[in-house]
């Protein structure tokens, strides 16, 4: 039997409460950055990045990583909609939108990305994380599309992408990739 | 081509069924949604509560390192503040004194109307029987002036006055002889007793020159009979403690416990404008 699955809800897990608990004391600025987030968009760039016989296994995957990393978002969330509820399971629904464009976005840029991954893996994790940060100002902000760019926000961004590259190198390692064309930066 | 249809069908109704599941997933997690949260919390509440300490432990020690330089900045600011504070505290306690004082003599004054001048006690010489005031000739005050407090228990007399401060001398002082009328407190109406207050040195006094035949007890309270014209009437001098009956002699005697507390006053007031009933 695969462990793949049980280790994936149980890192979501650890990530939520390290997330809550304990990175609130290393916050810059009022900003604490989203392991969870991050780890989603690391699992679901490599697994499109497989290439796979029966696509719907893929989207299987996809589907789960976005569901579990929706409900562990969502169980410590503290945003509620303009009329005081709380909705439990609206970041899954997010996270898959997230999927289907990173996916379509992986689509496009196939032939390009063995060489340079690592700009493609984060200028997706920006695209998707500024996709992910529109969709939750939908509920604090009046579901107003608007997103109100102050320091906050650019701090936001850098912070969680310097953890996206970290954790990229980090599921590299533990993947033990023998890709020797990657470009190696710093 | 069949082929490929089916296999188009087959996936559309794995979307339309996952689409289902999802939304069947939502909705039993939003019913549920007060448990599920609540078991959750429970669940990671070791986890989490263990992740916090640790994280406000780093936390702490990290900020030690890196606002060393502010932390002794601010601890030095904090210290100098704390000492100018507790500099004004002690100030404004001695004003809210003086205030509580002034308040006391002008309600205890209402009937006598006389000039007060508050003064503080600078000094005390225990073995002399004298007090230090910061009151002086630019204040108007001169020799003989009666020095009471705010609860109206006689202290002395002005004995010698210089240009900012005045010396005075205590009821308690060897040379010191005042005129007392002895109240009965169970006994109001009786004729009152006169006698004189002496002083014995070390801020103690005794009662004098009481009638031998006069009835006196102990608990009885001495206040100024104003016969001698330099102290008014009525201020609390003492309680007599023991009296000496003694057939030899023709006049009783008392020990006095005093009223006045010179070893703890702080404020006490000069009385500027007594002059003798007529």
């Amino acid at each position: 039997m695969s462990f793949k699955y049980p280790i994936i809800i149980l890192s979501f897990f650890i990530l939520a409460l390290l997330q809550n608990s304990f990175l609130p004391y290393f916050n810059i600025m009022g900003v604490v950055p989203n392991l969870i987030f991050i780890l989603f968009f690391i699992l679901i760039f490599f697994s499109v990045r497989e290439k796979v016989e029966d696509n719907f296994n893929q989207y299987y995957d996809g589907f789960f990583i976005s569901i579990f990393a929706g409900f562990f978002l969502d169980i410590f969330s503290s945003i509620y909609l303009p009329d005081g509820r709380q909705v439990l399971g609206i970041s899954i629904i997010y996270l898959l939108i997230v999927y289907l464009l990173v996916k379509i976005s992986m689509y496009f840029l196939r032939e390009r990305q063995d060489k340079y991954l690592i700009f493609y893996f984060l200028s997706i994790f920006l695209f998707s994380f500024f996709i992910y940060n529109i969709f939750l100002n939908l509920l604090s902000n009046n579901f107003s599309l608007a997103l109100d760019f102050n320091r906050a926000i650019f701090i936001s961004f850098l912070y969680n992408l310097i953890l996206a590259y970290s954790g990229f190198y980090i599921h590299k390692f533990i993947r033990q990739e023998k890709n020797d064309n990657q470009l190696k930066l710093f | 081509m069949n082929v490929y249809i089916k296999k188009e069908n087959l996936l559309l109704k794995k979307i339309i069924t996952g689409a289902v599941i999802l939304f069947l997933l939502i909705v039993f997690l939003n019913i549920f949604q007060r448990q599920i949260r609540n078991s959750f919390y429970l669940i990671s509440y070791p986890i989490s509560s263990f992740f916090q300490k640790t994280g406000s432990k780093i936390s702490l020690f990290s900020e030690s390192f890196l606002n060393a330089k502010e932390l002794k900045n601010e601890n030095n600011e904090l210290r100098n503040d704390n000492q100018k504070l507790l500099s004004e505290v002690s100030l404004l306690q001695g004003y809210l004194r003086e205030n509580l004082a002034s308040k006391e003599i002008l309600d205890n004054n209402k009937s006598n109307n006389f000039n007060i001048v508050l003064a503080k006690n600078i000094g005390l010489d225990i073995s002399n029987d004298f007090i230090l005031l910061d009151k002086g000739l630019d204040d108007g005050i001169s020799e003989n002036m009666p020095v009471i407090s705010s609860q109206k228990v006689l202290y002395g007399k002005i004995f010698k006055v210089y240009k900012n401060f005045s010396q005075v001398m205590l009821i308690s002082n060897k040379n010191s002889v005042l005129n007392v009328k002895i109240s009965q407190n169970n006994e109001p109406t009786k004729t009152l007793i006169n006698g004189a207050v002496k002083g014995r040195g070390n801020l103690s006094i005794y009662l004098d020159l009481i009638p031998f035949d006069a009835e006196i007890k102990e608990g009885d309270t001495l206040t100024t009979s104003a016969l001698d014209g330099i102290f008014p009437r009525d201020f609390l001098v003492g309680k007599i403690t023991i009296k000496n009956k003694n057939d030899l002699k023709p006049f009783q005697t008392a020990e006095v416990q005093t009223f006045f507390d010179a070893k703890n006053i702080e404020n006490l007031f000069i009385i500027t404008d007594y002059k003798q009933e007529k």
